[in-house]
């Protein structure tokens, strides 16, 4: 078997679309859409300029595997690199061992083709991903999660999570119907930390974030050791103004760009964690880390307004991971997980130490994007 | 030791079988173990056994025992 990987055209949808059907076949149960069409090959306009497809194709030209490279420029330390996001990659080893070889050889290619690699998400350290990508020496951390519970009873009912046997089902609707869930989860969420009381600030939805968001590009870089480019020009492309469900916040001091954040309200159906509530979610944002209890206040209000039942972001950097304990939030267990290759780690490494998590700024804005939320 | 007897012991380590279970036809199909994560585990022993590195299309003709040995001697490694 010889299995080359090459760049990914349209001459090969067909074989993308047996690769996907095979791979429904070969796993019972398996959600329709991880593997459809769809998600393997993005639609045209969900797909970012600097996204590079690549397939695994044996000599039959069958496809094997595909996976993305996302190209991204990234602030590290004091200068700019471009580092990329290993995306989706799929192997017909799931599936049928014969073809247990192809994942590492997608990796492999991707390493070669850009050595400074990151993935984020992954679902958790019981995932294969995960497992691969830590047998290839990978470093692995988890981002942290967090969330705020702003109506009590519709959490209490529909925390799928939480809600796995009977009994607790029971006691669960038993808290939301006397307002003993309610009490607990306030007094807990007020408890935890101080509560942020910003005064002078003032935050706005826009449909497309101002010219200001360059120069706070421009104040904030330095002040994380790692992040992701975050001007106007990246997010335009990242929270498009056609797109309706990204809530785009400015807040602002005394008139003055502080901060931004993309929040998301989604109502759910059957979610697999949260059931049929409304979920906001603090997506993405900038600040300096002195002003992230500021823009994270502002976000929380604005989603509260907004209608959403619960509230979560994952964040890596400590500032914020602050400012969200000092605004309610309540840390809850976390399956988004930042993997680097093993060069990254190295540059990501100062006199020989590794720069911790929370120095470094990742969150759902990150990798995928919040596809998911 | 021959390269097939080296390949015999990391088997039995990445692989977790027992001395008398290797044979140069083992596959991927063969092994509960042998599957994307094995296959990525036995590369990195093969690499640090043999002082070896693998291009990504070496990686895919590694398909049984027998080929691994055959990917080995190419690569220059010696009984």
């Amino acid at each position: 078997m010889r299995i080359r990987i090459l760049p990914y055209s349209a001459a090969y949808d067909d074989a993308v679309r047996a690769l996907s059907a095979r791979l429904h076949a070969g796993i019972a149960g398996a959600p329709f859409s991880l593997f459809s069409m769809h998600d393997l090959l993005p639609k045209a306009d969900e797909r970012r300029p600097d996204d590079e497809f690549f397939l695994a194709a044996d000599e039959n030209q069958t496809v094997r595997g595909m996976y993305i490279l996302r190209h991204q420029d990234f602030w590290i330390g004091d200068r700019r690199a471009r580092i990329a996001y290993y995306k989706l990659p799929i192997s017909e080893g799931i599936v049928d061992r014969a073809y247990s070889p192809v994942g590492v050889q997608l990796l492999l290619d991707a390493l070669q083709r850009q050595p400074l690699l990151y993935g984020l998400g992954m679902g958790g350290y019981e995932e294969r991903l995960p497992q691969l990508l830590i047998a290839a020496g990978w470093r692995m951390l988890t981002v942290p999660f967090f969330f705020h519970v702003v109506h009590p009873a519709v959490f209490l009912r529909n925390i799928v999570h939480l809600r796995r046997s009977a009994l607790r089902a029971r006691l669960f609707d038993l808290l939301a119907a006397t307002g003993f869930g309610w009490l607990g989860i306030k007094t807990l969420q007020t408890l935890h930390r101080p509560l942020f009381r910003g005064a002078a600030e003032t935050s706005a939805t826009v449909d497309r974030f101002a010219e200001g968001i360059d120069d706070l590009w421009e104040t904030c870089k330095a002040r994380y050791a790692v992040c992701a480019l975050r001007n106007r020009a990246v997010l335009d492309v990242l929270y498009p103004a056609a797109n309706k469900r990204f809530m785009r916040l400015e807040v602002r001091r005394r008139g003055r760009l502080i901060g931004w954040a993309v929040l998301l309200n989604t109502q759910l159906s059957h979610h697999k964690y949260f059931g049929d509530m409304r979920l906001g979610s603090i997506a993405d944002g900038l600040a300096d880390p002195a002003d992230a209890p500021a823009v994270v206040a502002c976000a929380r209000q604005a989603l509260e307004r907004a209608g959403a039942d619960l509230i979560v972001s994952n964040q890596s950097h400590r500032a914020w991971q602050s400012a969200l304990r000092a605004c309610g939030f309540l840390p809850g267990p976390s399956n988004l997980l930042l993997g680097t290759s093993p060069e990254l780690t190295r540059l990501l490494r100062v006199n020989g130490r590794d720069v911790p998590l929370h120095e470094m700024y990742f969150n759902r804005g990150d990798g995928d994007g919040p596809i998911n939320l | 030791m021959s390269i097939e007897e080296r390949l015999a012991i990391l088997f039995q380590k990445v692989f977790k079988i027992e001395r008398d279970e290797f044979s140069p036809h083992l596959q991927p199909e063969d092994l509960l173990l042998w599957d994307s994560l094995g296959h990525m585990n036995l590369v990195m022993d093969l690499e640090e056994t043999f002082d070896v590195r693998f291009e990504a299309d070496e990686i895919t003709q590694m398909t049984s025992a027998s080929r691994i040995v055959e990917v080995l001697k190419a690569k220059g490694v010696k009984d």
